[in-house]
Order: structure tokens, then sequence, then C-alpha cells
């Protein structure tokens, strides 16, 4: 039995509430609500400067709020610390991927929980097996868990690195948070729909996707729901079914005001 | 895999030089001339051992000469004040890990470019040692003490013997504690090593601590071995020790820790001086080899660690 | 020291044969050194018998020894010997240097001549070459004779000139030079500590002593650099204007206080000596910018120690412990004898 246990559909595992921030006098955002659940992929998009990487930050603890609320499960908090925001499963994929290069897969997996033996003795044969087991789970073919991440691709290395997310979301008792920055950015045609196939198996593992991208046509094909932001407003957020990708694009540039429903999935009051 | 690791070229490299000058000299190839060569090497390897694991971390340090020339003074000084040896010597061991600690303390803590910091310590603990000792050395100490660098046991010389001490402790750590890992992410990418909770500030510290250790350990060699400390006992060792890591692998500019290379790498350049000798070919020529087998490593190792990696990118999957 | 009227007489015997060979041109001054030098050794072997004689110095990118390598090589073609010179990377570099003569003894020399940087670095490489039966002759700077016991090695020989000789036979003539009324003198010397500065020092500064109407008012290092002395000498000459005489542990530094006193306009009735008898001080001397330099000869010195590691080699017992090579005055007075000098 692998360590990420399975879920209760839909069960609600953050909600925002009115989140503002202001650098300086910029107001970055400006109130901004959205919920997310587990099993759900959620895509977050907006132009440059919409607010996207500050709205991330806030959720992951690098950022503290200035006003609002964020709902981790049943916990509540005006603000987090990275600290805490991992301890409450959540776990971000950032662009520059933060995997170390001269390292192989299963070290990088590991990295900062290492398995030991003797109690300082890094555990190699261990942490092999468990990297290929993860691996696995997930779906994810490596040529080798010992293979440098310098040597991978770009999709290979996107995979570990939300690999290791998953690893660190995950918990006894609960599924993770799953934040991703651009997960398919500057990747060929291929390699996407190997990370989009791969985020869709978190999905199937009830763990709950938030993802940033510029990639409409495949916002479209994976996510569940899809908020716009635009200037530090949420603009809109409901289901991907409910929006057509031109209204989305004049949502995101503001070039007409928006058609159509525009309150489901801001959580309840 | 296909490429091949730069040991390898340096294993391969220090048996042609070996045949080369067992053409030029008939001495070379001797029971005695390969004991010297060891005995020759133990002190720059024990030093760079120290160095490889700094230099991993993308960091490096400048000061472990004037680290030797002071462990020496500190120990010349207890000696001749009656001190016995094993005292002496943990006098020396800790004096390099405050050096050592003080390095950490700009780099880690001020967030001193490790270069400057290093450069800047190698410039105050070598001047302070000028000042203390005004430029005389100090003579003439105990027998026993000699020992350590002139002695042998089993016909091997203690200095061999306590070099290879330190590169399997060097090995091990790299190899099998979460040092030698760490040492790598933060060659590789400190802050993804920070994100994943990992306090890089206290394993940095270690490093340079370990380093300065290093340094006072080949210092209790060379002090024992010439009987005498002087202010300009470390002088060019640490360019030795980071040739040397670098031959052996450990790149510049952070990664892997090679101790296993820079063991090797230090054989091959005892090899070069001790041929070079024996052929009676002028000492001018030491410092230029041993610039062309380094040069060609670095360029060696460069282009097959590009070539490799671009033939290894192959698609997701397969 | 031992001497015999054999000796010197067959000494002399050698010197008129070689005197017609390709070395009939040699110096009288430098004849005279190498009659003074092998009478202390007994009979001279005609040939080397292609023996091979190792030689270690401190540094090969210094004039001093690249000259002594030259004197060294002309030498062992004339005597038929193999002589090798090696020297440490850097001037100063310890270890290297014993390195070096680790490896050295490896190479099986039928002797070895080593100029040590200190007294203590090379005692490992002659214990080894003690284990080989190889002798070692030390040339110049001592290696410290207890050490050496302690750590059960042994000296096979010693060349040395009298360093104490080059300050005294200096100091001699400068007081000579002042005549009755003596006058403030002032030495200036080499890095304290270091042998060859110490022995210098003593000799002028035992002669000042001894001599009833001249008074040292001052005692300076040098530490072998031109600017050093310049400016020390600028500053003396200030402080005593009635200086009469400087002596300088070398001659760079003796050129350089010469310098001092013409562009303070004091060089007027000032006696200055140095050590080495450098080119430019030969100039000097001639031209009465210097008053004179002591040295001794490097061919001397080099064929007698090859002599000496010779006999070594060749198992003679009944050579003296010590091979002193005397030591020269050059002043304006005697300069015409120094041409060819080596």
């Amino acid at each position: 039995m692998s360590a990420l246990t399975l879920h209760d559909p839909m069960e609600q595992v953050l909600e925002i509430q009115a989140l503002s921030k202001n650098f300086g006098r910029v107001e970055v955002l400006k109130g901004i609500s959205l919920s997310l659940c587990s099993g759900e992929i959620l895509a977050l998009v907006g132009d440059n400067g919409a607010g996207k990487s500050t709205l991330l930050k806030c959720v992951t603890g690098t950022i503290t709020p200035d006003g609002g609320v964020i709902r981790l499960r049943d916990k509540e908090y005006l603000s987090l610390s990275p600290r805490r925001s991992m301890a409450e499963g959540v776990s971000a994929v950032y662009q520059d991927l933060a995997l170390v290069e001269d390292l192989d897969v299963a070290t990088n997996l590991f990295l900062g929980t290492e398995p030991l033996k003797a109690g300082f003795l890094v555990d190699r044969a261990r942490m092999h097996a468990e990297a290929g087991l993860r691996l696995k789970e997930l779906g994810i073919e490596l040529p080798s868990t010992r293979a440098r991440i310098a040597d991978l691709s770009g999709g290979q290395r996107q995979a570990v690195a939300i690999a290791r997310a998953v690893m660190q979301a995950s918990g006894k008792d609960r599924a993770g948070i799953v934040i991703l920055d651009e997960p398919t950015a500057a990747m060929g045609v291929r390699e996407s729909e190997l990370v989009l196939g791969i985020i869709r198996g978190l999905r199937e593992r009830k763990m709950a996707v938030l993802f940033v991208s510029h990639n409409l046509p495949q916002v479209f094909r994976i996510a569940d729901r899809i908020c716009v932001l635009r200037s530090g407003e949420m603009l809109w957020c409901g289901k991907t079914g409910d929006v057509s990708l031109q209204d989305v694009i004049a949502m995101m540039s503001g070039s007409q005001p928006v058609n159509g429903e525009n309150t489901e999935g801001t959580g309840d009051e | 895999m296909n490429r091949f690791p730069q040991p390898f070229w340096v294993g391969v490299s220090t048996v042609a030089l070996s045949l080369f000058f067992s053409w030029l000299s008939p001495h070379f190839l001797t029971g005695e001339n390969f004991v010297t060569i060891l005995d020759q090497s133990s002190i720059n390897i024990v030093v760079a051992v120290g160095m490889t694991l700094v230099i991993a971390s993308a960091g490096i340090d400048l000061s472990v000469g004037a680290t030797v020339a002071v462990c020496g003074i500190v120990m010349a000084s207890l000696i001749k004040a009656g001190f016995g040896v094993l005292p002496t010597i943990a006098a020396a061991l800790l004096t390099g890990a405050l050096l050592g600690l003080l390095n950490a303390l700009l780099v880690v803590k001020l967030e001193v470019n490790p270069f400057m910091a290093t450069l800047a310590m190698m410039s105050v603990v070598g001047g302070g040692a000028l000042i203390v000792t005004q430029g005389i050395p100090i003579y003439g100490f105990s027998a026993d003490f000699s020992w350590i660098g002139r002695g042998r046991i089993g016909g091997l010389p203690v200095s061999s013997l306590l070099c290879s001490a330190v590169v399997a402790a060097g090995g091990f750590l790299a190899r099998c504690t979460r040092l030698g890992i760490y040492a790598a992410a933060m060659g590789g990418n400190e802050e993804a090593l920070r994100r994943n909770g990992v306090s890089t500030c206290l394993y940095k510290t270690v490093l340079y601590v370990l380093c300065g250790v290093c340094a006072a350990l080949a210092s209790v060699i060379l002090t024992s071995k010439l009987n005498s400390a002087e202010p300009l006992a470390g002088a060019m060792a640490e360019m030795n020790a980071i040739a040397t890591a670098v031959l052996g692998g450990t790149r510049i500019r952070g990664g892997e820790p090679r101790i296993a290379g820079t063991f090797f790498a230090g054989i091959l350049m005892g090899v070069v001086k001790n041929g070079l000798v024996l052929a009676g070919i002028s000492s001018y020529y030491q410092q230029f080899v041993t610039g062309v087998i380094i040069l060609a490593a670095i360029v060696v190792s460069d282009r097959s660690e590009k070539s490799g990696s671009e033939k290894r990118k192959g698609s997701f999957g397969r | 020291m031992k001497r015999s009227a054999g000796g010197v007489f067959l000494a002399l015997v050698f010197l008129l044969s070689v005197w017609g060979s390709a070395f009939g041109e040699m110096n009288p001054m430098v004849a005279e050194s190498i009659a003074t030098i092998e009478s202390q050794l007994g009979q001279i072997p005609s040939d080397g018998g292609g023996k091979r004689i190792g030689v270690l110095v401190i540094t090969l990118s210094n004039p001093y020894w690249t000259e002594m390598k030259k004197r060294y090589e002309e030498w062992a073609s004339e005597m038929n010997v193999s002589v090798e010179i090696l020297a440490a990377p850097t001037e100063g570099d310890l270890k290297s240097q014993l390195e070096t003569l680790e490896t050295m003894v490896v190479k099986g020399y039928d002797a070895i001549i080593v100029t040590p940087m200190d007294p203590f670095n090379l005692i490992p490489g002659v214990l080894k070459a003690n284990g080989k039966g190889i002798p070692v002759i030390c040339s110049g700077p001592a290696i410290d004779a207890k050490a050496l016991k302690d750590a059960g090695g042994r000296l096979d020989g010693w060349i040395s000139a009298t360093f104490l000789d080059q300050g005294r036979l200096a100091a001699e003539d400068m007081v000579k030079k002042m005549g009755a009324e003596g006058g403030k003198v002032a030495i200036i010397e080499g890095i304290p500590g270091a042998g060859q500065s110490e022995a210098r020092k003593k000799g002028a500064g035992d002669v000042f002593a001894s001599a009833g109407n001249v008074e040292v008012v001052s005692v300076q290092p040098g530490k072998w650099d031109r600017n050093l002395a310049f400016d020390i000498t600028t500053n003396l000459v200030k402080a005593v204007p009635d200086l009469r005489g400087i002596y300088c542990a070398n001659d760079v530094m003796a050129l350089a206080a010469a310098d001092a006193l013409e562009t303070s306009g004091k060089r007027e009735g000032v006696l200055i000596y140095g050590t080495d008898f450098i080119p430019e001080a030969r100039t000097a001397i001639r031209e009465g910018k210097l008053q004179g330099s002591t040295t001794f000869s490097q061919a001397a010195w080099t064929r007698g120690a090859i002599v000496f590691a010779l006999k070594l080699a060749g198992r003679t017992t009944d050579l003296p412990e010590r091979l002193a090579i005397p030591i020269m005055l050059a002043t304006a007075g005697n300069i015409g004898n120094f041409e060819g000098w080596k």
C-alpha cells in the first residue's frame, strides 16, 4: 500500500477569501477569492502582471498577504510561513524546478529527507528502491533512478520535480495540494503531452492541483475549472465547460466585459 | 555509459607518464621510488581532500597555505615549551578548525564571496604568522615528533598511511553521508537545498571547518618532516590543492566531490615532479607540465560532459 | 684543518700542468685560491673516472647560482666526471628542496653535494643518502650538526667560505684606510638570523670593536634589498653627518648606499665596502664608487667541491671535515688582478 491514501472526492482543501497584497502603492492583489477541492485540477490564467505568482506565493507562505484569509482544510490562516504551508501539505514546483543537475533522480527526490541507516548513513539502496516505486505510481518512466538530472530532457525533469512535490505534499491522512507554475513552458508537443498526462494522474490520486499556464489550449484540455485574473482581480472562476477560449482571452486582455455566469467556485461565504 | 570519468583519464595519464619516465631513467620503476612518490604526495593530497569538499559546494579556500603555516608555528611553539606530541597535534587540529570556522563565518553569516573571504584570510593569517615570528623560522624540536613525518610502519611512510586515512575518511563522508550529497547540492543548486528545508548554513560551515582541519593535518606531517616551522611553510599549498581537486574531477563551479579522483590526481602530480628530477629535466618544467596536464583535464572533461548530456537527452519514457 | 707540505707541492705541480691546458688563462687569484683549497685535500686524482656527482643548489633563477652551475660544468668536462646540478622550483620552498634531494638519492650518484635552504630541511634526505652509502657534502650554509646526529645521520664533508672573513677583511681594509683619526662607521646587515648575514656582521663588528679609534654608530637590517639599504643610508647620513665608513653585507646594498650618499651630496670621504663581487661592484670599484668587495672564487669552490666528492666516492679516509674556501678582498689597488676572475 502506498503512502498516498485516497480521499472522499470533492473535499475542499484550499479556500482563499478576499486576499489582498500591496507592494508599496501598487495593489497587486485586490481581494481574491477562490477554492480548490481534492481530485480537482484548477487552472489559474491571466496576463503578465495579473498577480498570479503573488497569489501562489501567498499560498506557499513565501509572501505574507495584507488582508484576507487562507483556509487549509479546517484551519484558517491570515498568513503562512513556508514551513507551515509545507506542513499543511502544500508544495509547489516553480519554473526553476529546484533540482540539482549534478545529482541523480533518486537523490533529488529525497533531497533533505534521505532515508538513513545506523542513524547517519545514507541508505542509497532504499532510496533508489523507493524512488523507483514512487515514479511508477505516478506513471513516470525514466531510464533509471540513477540518471543524472543534467542528462534528462525538459519533460523528464519536470516529471521529477512534480514527483518530488507530490512526495512532499502527501501525508498520512491527506492528499496533498500541488501547485505548478507553467509546467509545460518551453516544451515541445510530445513532452507537454506526457507532463499533462502526469498531472491527470495526480487528479486520479485525488490530489488537488492548482496550476498556472499561458497555454490556453492545454488548460482547456485538462483543467476542471479555470480562474481568470486580471490586474489583481478575479474576473471569472468557473467550470471549464462553461466558458470559451475566446472569452477567456478577452477577459485576460480586458477587451470586453464578461458575458455569462460568474459566480461558481468563489467559495462558501 | 560511454563517457569515461575523469579519474579514468588521470589513471591513464599516470601510467603513460610512468612509462615515459621509466624509459628516461632506470631508477623510476623501483619500489624505493614508488615509496618516495607516495611519501612526497601525501601532504598535498591531505590538503586537497578538504579542498575537494569545499570546491564541491561551489566554494573555495585560498587560506589553507596560511593555515598550514600557522598550525606549524603553534606546534613548534608548544613542542619547544615542553608539551607532548599528542596535545601538540590536538592544538594544531583545533587551530585549523578555528580558522576554518572563521572562513565559514565570513562566507555563511556575512555572505562574502568565498574567493574574496578566503583571500583576505590568507593575507591576514599569513601576515599574522610573519608578525609573530618576525620572519624567522622556529627550529629543531623533539625526535618523537618528527616520527610522523619521517617514520615508517611496515616499510610504508607514516605520512602516506595518514594520507590514506584522510582519503578514506573524506571518501566515506562524501559517499555515505548526507554531507557529500549536500556539498554537491550546494554546488549545483543551493536554492533547491534550502527549499527542501536543509540548513545550508550548518553544512557549509562544516565543510570549511573540515578544510581547515585537513590543512592542519597536512601541517602536522610537514612540520614534523622538516622539523621546523616557518611563516612561509604553506606557500603555494592552496594552488596545488585546487589543481589536484580539479584534476581529480571535482568541478570548480561545484558538483559531486570526487575524493578518489583527488587521490589519483595527487599521485599523478607526484609522478610528474619525481620523474622530472630523475630524468634530470629542469625544475621549471614542473610547473609547466603540471599546468598542461590540468588544462588538458579541464578541456577533456568539459567536452565529454557536454556531448554526453546531448546524447542522453532522449525522449520521455523510452 | 690539515695541511701537508707534500700536498701544497703536489697542488702546485698540478696547477702548473693545468696551466698549460685550456685553463691557461686562469686568473692568478683563482689559481691561488685553488692551491689553498687543494692543499687541504692531499693528492689530487688526475682523472675523475666518469663518476657521477649530483649537486643540489638553492635555486637556478639567481645569477650567483647559474654562475656556480657553469663552473661545475666546466670542471666536469675538464676532469672527466658527470655533474648534474638540480634546484628546487622556488627559492624558499623548503619542502620541494627536500623532495628533490630524496628523489636524487634514488638516482644512485657516487656523491651528492647540497646547499640547504635552512639548517634542517634536508636532514631527512641526508639520512636517505646515508642509508644508501652515498657520501654527502654540505656546501655553504651549514646543516645543524646536533639535529643531524639526533636523527641518526652523518655528513661526510662540509665546504664553506669563512663568512666571518668576508666581513673581517673588508673592515680591516676600511680601518686601515681611515688612518689614525678613525671615526664613525655603520654596518648594514642582511637578514637577521640568517647564517651568512650574522657571520659577516660579526666579522666586521669584531674588527671595528677592537680598533680603538673606531665607533660603530648603527647596525641596520637591509635584508639584501636595494631600496631598503638606500633608505637606511639616507636616514643614516642625516643622523650622523660625520659618518666615515659603511660595511654592507652584500654588494647590492653597498651600491645602494653609495647611490644614497651621492644623492644626498655626501659621498665624499665615506668608505663603502660590500661582499659578493658582482659585476656591477667590479665596475664600481674601478670607478671609485665602491672601496672594496670581499668574495671567494666560485671556480675554486666548485673545483674543490668536485675533488672532495671524488675523494669521498673513492673511499679515501684522512680527509678534513671542513674544506675552507679562502676569501679575497678586491679593492681599487688590486682590481687589475681580478681580470678573468671566476
